[in-house]
């Protein structure tokens, strides 16, 4: 980002993080061609119609706060649609979809100090379900889950996330997130370890309380 | 995920399983950020929900709010100059392209000499959030799929007035108040006026089609409309920028030199990153 910190204020950064001259960058590092056909870029419409939920929920869940979710998603997408071009379908489109993300929720965590804990139970938040009691109890369960997410360091978060709640395989999260894939596994293997203990200790409390 | 690892416990599973769809978006969500993506996109902005694209949308709310004629008008004098903070309302169908070029929103304001680069973040205090009544009002429905209409729409722009820029700098707020035009005041010929910005802004949307999707010689074509057009109309810096980087993917043309001389003209351009890519 120094290449242009010099013209443009700091926060006019945020949405541009893949410079040009860095094409490509969103992809993650190692990435390679195994497996994945190369195809033209699907258009824009289409990846924002059939992602954009995936890429709200990856914004909420790396501690994005209500606030902020509906900018740092624009955000994204705008970027998306600037890069989509050079989209050449060596990855996943949601990999590389979430490559961006990542970079988006983390330049407006470092522009705004955002790394604090945001309301998980808000209004944003509906709890579909059939009856008051069990709305309750999803509330309750996402609250503890996001409570957890603040809680985990940032690599483990993400890896969590995708693995867990987006279903992705290893070597998928090893491309979103550009690191090795032994590295994801053992970010993953801490983070759930690190999730038992809450819902043990969450099980215990609801234990004595009864 | 089948990893080798422990897997987690059913009861965790349970637990993650009761929260699926509680972070998912509410349903109004979609339509209301593509709006703001499109605006974003249209007016080539590339970091819509930073803050000078705030400031800049917060300019364009002023403006908008005296409506849409005045609102060219009165901001056509200083937009060919360095500023570049454009409302453009025609009819039902309006559009908003707002450039967070130099500084734009202060200048368009206040017209003093560019500010300090540093200047710009503490100059305005609008939230992300104060850019929704703009891109309710001026962005056009096109799709509602509940056929409700957008609860904050234009009524909110009139009742809610633009957020004070630079409270630290009264003179300069009290500037940006005294050009918002409240009533109108015979706009020298607002419809012309807004229909060359449009036509300019339909060129080169077109333009950035066409480099989206390779289709470089149509990108060209109207690249070369906007020159013979509007050589120096307010987008020109835009289209020189766009030409550079059509230039530069087409593959049976140099785009250096013309993406030089760009970055020459304009270091400072939204599109100079991109450009410097060229080289």
């Amino acid at each position: 980002m120094t290449d242009h910190s010099d013209s443009m204020s700091p926060s006019l950064a945020v949405a541009s993080p893949p410079g040009p001259s860095r094409k490509g960058d969103t992809r993650a590092e190692g990435e390679s061609a195994s497996g994945v056909r190369a195809m033209p870029a699907p258009p824009f419409e289409r990846v924002y119609e059939d992602h954009f939920e995936f890429v709200w929920r990856c914004a909420r869940r790396l501690g994005v706060g209500d606030a902020f979710v509906d900018d740092v998603v624009q955000d994204v997408f705008v970027v998306v649609h600037r890069k989509l071009p050079e989209f050449e379908g060596r990855s996943s489109l949601k990999t590389w979809l979430y490559a961006i993300a990542r970079r988006t929720v983390s330049d407006h965590r470092r522009r705004a100090c955002q790394r604090r804990p945001h309301t998980p139970i808000s209004e944003s938040m509906t709890a579909p379900g059939a009856n008051a009691e069990e709305r309750a109890a999803r509330m309750e369960a996402a609250g503890l889950l996001h409570q957890f997410l603040d809680s985990l360091p940032d690599e483990q978060r993400e890896v969590f996330v995708l693995a867990e709640l987006e279903q992705m395989t290893a070597p998928e999260i090893e491309r979103a997130v550009g690191a090795k894939l032994n590295t994801v596994y053992s970010r993953l293997r801490l983070a759930r370890k690190a999730f038992e203990r809450v819902v043990q200790r969450e099980r215990a409390k609801r234990g004595s309380e009864t | 995920m089948s990893d080798g690892l422990e897997p987690l416990s059913e009861e965790a599973r349970a637990v993650l399983a009761s929260t699926e769809g509680m972070d998912d978006p509410d349903p109004r969500a979609k339509a209301r950020i593509k709006r703001r993506v499109m605006a974003a996109v249209a007016a080539g902005a590339a970091s819509a929900a930073s803050a000078g694209g705030t400031a800049a949308a917060s300019a364009a709310a002023s403006t908008a709010t005296a409506g849409a004629a005045v609102g060219i008008a009165s901001s056509g004098a200083v937009l060919t100059k360095a500023a570049l903070a454009i409302t453009l309302v025609v009819g039902s169908v309006g559009v908003v392209a707002s450039e967070p070029w130099e500084d734009a929103p202060v200048e368009v304001a206040s017209a003093e000499p560019a500010p300090e680069t540093d200047d710009a973040p503490s100059a305005v205090t609008a939230t992300p959030t104060q850019a929704a009544p703009v891109e309710a009002a001026v962005v056009p429905e096109t799709e509602e799929p509940d056929g409700e209409p957008e609860p904050e729409a234009a009524t909110e722009v009139e009742a809610e007035p633009s957020p004070p820029v630079e409270p630290a700098r009264p003179d300069r707020a009290r500037a940006a108040s005294e050009r918002e035009p409240t009533a109108s005041p015979q706009p020298p010929e607002p419809a012309l006026a807004a229909d060359a910005l449009r036509d300019e802004l339909t060129l080169l949307t077109r333009a950035r089609q066409g480099l989206a999707s390779g289709d470089h010689e149509g990108a060209l074509r109207a690249l070369t409309s906007h020159r013979a057009r509007y050589p120096s109309g307010t987008l020109a810096a835009e289209r020189d920028g766009t030409e550079a980087l059509v230039l530069c993917a087409h593959p049976g043309h140099d785009g250096r030199p013309a993406a030089r001389a760009f970055l020459a003209q304009h270091p400072r351009s939204p599109l100079a990153e991109r450009v410097r890519g060229c080289l």
